[in-house]
């Protein structure tokens, strides 16, 4: 089921960018600890698509990301990129690190140089630019990021606890990736910082057309920015669709112990009022138009 | 990272996993101490069948405790080369200069032999024992030394959460690691300098977060008031059960039997 939905449901016009074929995981084979990470998931992921990935802690996700650069190695089926096996001998896995930028939780901990200019030259460098270039790099990577060049000469150890995550995901951008994997950016930050992080991903992935697959805890992030969405449950892909169709299965989602937008549940309630309300509306603007086009104010 | 058996615990449900700290911490220190005092064939070939009972009772399956000997694979080749050719005695062969003598691969056979069953003997103790309760068996096994001023309490306490941290850190190092690799760090390949190099942006964040994580842990324990051993009681105090006593049995007549054939 799930394969037929994401194939119907991704744009005709997208070259495929990601396409995950039956990937599975299992930790530890062969112990008494063996546990299923995910089984038999496949996808395919278009250019410039915002894709947001939701599941509970344990759902997989986090162990799923970590296929699509080759960090992690599947038991089971394979990614290709580009139309290539990323894991076949010989796949310069590397190279591919670098078009799939990975920005993972808590990336302000991975922070180790004296400035962060330095540290966000780390990753060009790697990939084989000379000083002079990863320093251009870097400094485009920050300004994306939103991180003022008053910072750069700082230690990054120094910074707030936002800053830093933006120099961490400046880090990645430097890289000039193709696409961006991110993983909860906006944990641990207040509403204010959260709302910033999200926005910056959400532009980026406008400006330069970048790919972005974001892993969030919060259905209404999610249903703000993504134009797809994926639904992980114990290591089974449930969902993959548009916000308005996912959404529009509360009662499975509540199954699996998730729950959908708390706009989308305010528009059922109205709904079932009596209003005239479009309840496939998930975030606050289109719950807006919808209502004030129902009190016949627009 | 991930290989370090020594210290890991393996859950399962056995007799050996329910058996008292002390007990088994006993039971291994005879087991060390017996392995010096065999000399010949019918020593080992008890401690053997002694070892592969045990191994058995573990229900830790054979290739989790190899592992743990794969730290001391060069250990062991030395002293077994050594033993081979520095020893006086009747030539068998000759390699240039060296010569492998009759007496020498009879002492590397044996040598090499104690020192896989003293790891093996240490690994089932530390794959059938928890951390913590490793520690409150050496704690209190050894809290005769308080009477002349060791603090043992504190450093049963310093261990266990050194002991508790090992995996946090393995899973930090490994979750850095991967974060510093999407970069495109390299920490495989190159020179001894390059690869010493690469372990900077490794090195860095661990050490930042341990010492933020120790900086909690003093935080938190303070907040509920830890003053250290005085008066301190425990959840789950520990006491002999009759498996035990069969167990102190079973050892005794090991080791009587190993003191016999040796």
């Amino acid at each position: 089921m799930c394969l037929h939905l994401c194939l119907c449901t991704l744009h005709e016009s997208l070259t495929i960018m990601i396409e995950a074929k039956n990937l599975t995981h299992v930790y530890n084979e062969g112990t008494a600890m063996e546990s299923h990470a995910f089984e038999d998931v496949s996808f395919r992921i278009g250019r410039g698509e915002f894709i947001g990935v939701i599941g509970h802690t344990g759902s997989g996700k986090s162990t799923l990301i970590q296929h699509l650069n080759g960090l992690l190695k599947p038991t089971g089926g394979t990614v290709y990129y580009d139309g290539e096996d990323i894991f076949k001998k010989g796949y310069d896995l590397r190279k591919l690190r670098s078009k799939v930028g990975m920005v993972f939780q808590y990336p302000e901990y991975q922070l180790f140089e004296e400035t962060v200019l330095r540290d966000v030259m780390f990753g060009p460098m790697n990939m084989g630019a000379a000083e002079e270039e990863a320093k251009e790099a870097a400094k485009r990577a920050l300004t994306l990021a939103g991180v003022g060049e008053e910072f750069w000469e700082h230690s990054p150890f120094e910074l707030s606890g936002g800053q830093k995550r933006r120099v961490a995901i400046a880090g990645v951008l430097s890289m000039d990736p193709e696409v961006l994997v991110l993983d909860e950016p906006a944990a641990g930050l207040d509403p204010a910082g959260r709302e910033d992080i999200l926005n910056t991903v959400a532009a980026l992935g406008k400006k330069k057309n970048i790919t972005i697959l974001l892993v969030s805890h919060s259905m209404d992030d999610v249903a703000q920015y993504a134009d797809r969405i994926m639904v992980l449950s114990k290591g089974k892909l449930v969902f993959f669709d548009t916000p308005e169709e996912v959404f529009s299965h509360v009662e499975e989602l509540e199954e699996i112990g998730l729950s959908a937008p708390q706009i989308t549940y305010l528009m059922r309630d109205l709904a079932a009022a009596g209003l005239p309300v479009d309840v496939n509306a998930n975030t606050v603007e289109e719950a807006r138009e919808t209502i004030l086009k129902a009190l016949g104010k627009k | 990272m991930r290989e370090i058996t020594l210290g890991q615990y393996y859950p399962a449900d056995s007799v050996l996993h329910r058996l008292d700290p002390r007990t088994k911490l006993a039971g291994t220190l005879v087991f060390l101490i017996s392995l010096f005092i065999a000399k010949g064939f019918p020593g080992y070939a008890v401690a053997t069948v002694f070892l592969a009972a045990v191994i058995i009772m573990s229900k830790v399956p054979l290739s989790f405790i190899v592992r743990g000997l794969k730290a001391i694979v060069i250990l062991l080749l030395i002293s077994v080369s050594f033993n081979i050719f520095l020893t006086d005695g009747t030539p068998i062969f000759t390699l240039g200069p060296l010569k492998a003598t009759r007496e020498g691969l009879n002492l590397a056979l044996f040598m090499g032999v104690r020192l896989i069953y003293l790891v093996i003997g240490s690994s089932i103790l530390t794959l059938t024992t928890t951390p913590n309760q490793l520690t409150d068996g050496l704690e209190k096994s050894l809290g005769f030394l308080k009477k002349i001023g060791v603090p043992v309490h504190e450093i049963a306490m310093m261990m266990s959460i050194a002991l508790r941290f090992i995996p946090i850190l393995t899973e930090e190092t490994d979750k850095i690691m991967k974060a510093q690799m999407a970069r495109g760090a390299d920490f495989e390949s190159g020179g001894i300098i390059k690869k010493a190099k690469a372990m900077i942006p490794l090195l860095v964040p661990l050490f930042i977060s341990a010492f933020r994580r120790a900086g909690d842990l003093a935080m938190a324990m303070e907040a509920r008031c830890y003053h250290g051993g005085e008066g301190r009681t425990k959840l789950r105090p520990l006491h002999y059960e009759r498996r035990d006593v069969i167990a102190y049995i079973i050892l005794a007549v090991y080791f009587v039997l190993m003191i016999i054939m040796k």
